[in-house]
């Protein structure tokens, strides 16, 4: 069992730095006079902080059990900076609570640097109690990433409140909630904002049944937003109330990698554009979000890569980006391994009006998908100013997808690309 | 991501002596992944061949392998498990002392994560024996460690 994951947007970070090799450097370059080298380094022989990182990545439940192994071993388990704690692993939640509870009072005083707290309810519910005794105390102890995962085997992710402390807690850099609703996140943006220490890198919330839906602004304000730079928001209703351009990341000032993953979005009324920009955003993936009838604009200065899988046909983007270099859009349809695909063999799907502002980037264009519209409908909004003047270094067009479906207009697309295009090489490259 | 920026030192390669005596080639940039090597490297230069007394000509090959593949920047989770599927538990301790040597700090982590599944609900006495820990109580003392414990032990499904 896997206890160590990696997020979306790789960030490993390491729990412990290891001493040296039981070799000194002296004992190294010394090689013909060398007495202390002696056939292979045996496990035994690590130093303690190398056994304490070998038994972080174990759950809990194991490494504990080494208290038996000899004299060395009887608390040795109490320094572990991890704690993985897993419901599963136990024959009932109430053995599995005892067992939490023990662990952390018989822990030393020692920091945790990572919490994986994984419990699978029986109903839809949780057990706060045990939830705010185990939160409270890792962010006494110096927490660096937190990760929840409270499966209710019955309706879903069932309603969680967060412990103050969590707030309060400066440690704290990277936050994952899967498979719950942190149920305060769904109010209203409140008058006064929460104070809170809280600065964290990276943020996740993936419910996997959704639930009322969140309050954007509510989110941002309680979690902190502002200095994150990375947010992972996986299947959830995100509301907004309404303006006319909708812009709900500008003040995410040091966001460099988003993830929208089956998001629907409430937008009352509809605005005509829903805007994504974020000062240092570099990495944009959005995958099988409803939009409605918006306009998608990606304004993003900074952008790096734009992902785009879709779920349903007939979206729009505009990319208001001025001169950025080295630009990939992949913009493709789910492939088999994201479920069936949602349309019968032989239907063409219509897909992305992509609309190019002022200085376009030099750009790879990359499109897995059956049909492009573009062409004659492409007319400058009258907001931005006039021509368009793109860089495109390559037009990769994947023509064909799981299952047979037709490129129609190719020509017409390659023209206009074409016309846009002030490079003088310019590539089509049919894939 | 760990792309080394092309120097003149981009394709060369490093010899290394193991512990048994046999030579094996690398490149200098997949030494730069083993501190250790990289440290005797600056200390003794490139031109000579780099002796590795506590690693073997077993598990070295295994090394340059998993490193190979780092710095084109190709592993992935499949590889990972490729890597490890036909390795012992006692191939996977050798590789782990090894990389902690050279101080390897990806290949460590790892093999540290792979271990650690091995190791999931194994009895005692495997544990015991794969660490190579002597164990030092006394038989009353280890019955009365026991139950003292006994909630580190109690509730937990076993599969052993």
């Amino acid at each position: 069992m896997v206890v160590r994951q990696k997020s979306d947007f790789p960030d490993s970070g390491r729990i412990l730095k290891r001493s040296k090799p039981l070799m000194s450097d002296s004992a190294l370059q010394d090689k013909d006079t060398n007495d202390a080298v002696e056939g292979k380094d045996k496990f035994e022989d690590m130093p303690n902080c190398v056994v304490l990182h070998t038994l972080s990545f174990m759950e809990t439940k194991d490494a504990v059990r080494t208290c038996v192994l000899s004299k060395r071993w009887r608390n040795l388990w109490t320094g572990i900076p991890c704690l993985n704690f897993n419901s599963k692993s136990f024959s009932r939640l109430v053995d599995f609570r005892r067992f939490v509870v023990c662990v952390l009072s018989r822990r030393d005083s020692s920091a945790v640097k990572v919490l994986n707290y994984s419990r699978t309810g029986v109903d839809y519910a949780t057990d706060q109690n045990l939830f705010n005794k185990v939160i409270d105390y890792v962010t006494s102890h110096g927490v660096e990433e937190i990760r929840v995962n409270l499966r209710a085997k019955g309706r879903g992710s069932p309603p969680v409140d967060i412990p103050l402390s969590l707030f309060n807690c400066v440690s704290l850099k990277k936050l994952q909630l899967k498979d719950c609703h942190p149920s305060k996140a769904t109010w209203i943006l409140p008058f006064e904002p929460p104070k809170h220490l809280l600065h964290l890198k990276q943020f996740t919330l993936d419910p996997t049944a959704p639930g009322h839906p969140y309050s954007f602004a509510g989110l941002a304000n309680i979690f902190g937003f502002a200095t994150l730079t990375t947010l992972n928001l996986c299947r959830l209703t995100l509301s907004f109330t309404g303006y006319e351009t909708l812009n709900p990341f500008e003040n995410c000032l040091n966001l460099k990698n988003l993830l929208l993953r089956e998001i629907r979005f409430m937008l009352e009324p509809v605005p005509e554009d829903f805007v994504i920009s974020a000062p240092q955003l570099n990495n944009l993936t959005l995958m099988c979000c409803r939009f409605f009838k918006c306009n998608l604009v990606i304004a993003a200065p900074k952008l790096i890569s734009f992902n785009y899988l879709y779920a349903a046909p007939g979206a729009m983007f505009e990319f208001n980006i001025p001169s950025v270099h080295n630009f990939t859009i992949n913009i493709c349809e789910p492939q088999n391994k994201l479920g069936a695909p949602h349309q019968k063999p032989g239907e063409k799907t219509k897909h992305g009006l992509i609309k190019m502002f002022r200085e376009g980037p030099e750009a790879e264009l990359s499109f897995s998908t059956a049909v492009v519209s573009c062409g004659a409908v492409i007319m400058p909004k009258k907001k931005c100013p006039s021509c368009c003047r793109c860089q495109w270094k390559a037009l990769n067009l994947r023509v064909g997808s799981t299952y047979k479906v037709f490129v129609n207009k190719l020509d017409q697309i390659t023209a206009y690309f074409r016309h846009c295009s002030q490079h003088g090489e310019y590539d089509v490259l049919s894939i | 991501m760990a792309q080394e920026a092309s120097s003149s030192t981009s394709s060369k390669t490093i010899s290394l002596k193991t512990g048994d005596g046999e030579i094996f080639e690398i490149e200098a940039s997949a030494a730069k992944q083993m501190k250790t090597v990289q440290r005797l490297i600056d200390d003794l230069g490139d031109d000579i061949t780099i002796p590795l007394h506590n690693v073997f000509s077993k598990e070295l090959p295994k090394i340059i392998e998993y490193y190979k593949k780092d710095i084109t920047g190709e592993i992935t989770k499949d590889f990972e498990a490729e890597f490890v599927k036909d390795l012992n538990d006692d191939e996977v301790k050798v590789l782990f002392l090894a990389a902690n040597y050279l101080d390897a700090n990806k290949l460590f982590e790892f093999l540290s994560q792979n271990i650690a599944d091995r190791l999931e609900s194994k009895s005692v006495e495997y544990v015991r024996k794969y660490f190579g820990v002597e164990n030092d109580f006394t038989p009353e003392e280890e019955s009365k460690l026991r139950e003292e414990r006994a909630w580190s032990f109690r509730g937990i499904k076993e599969d052993e």
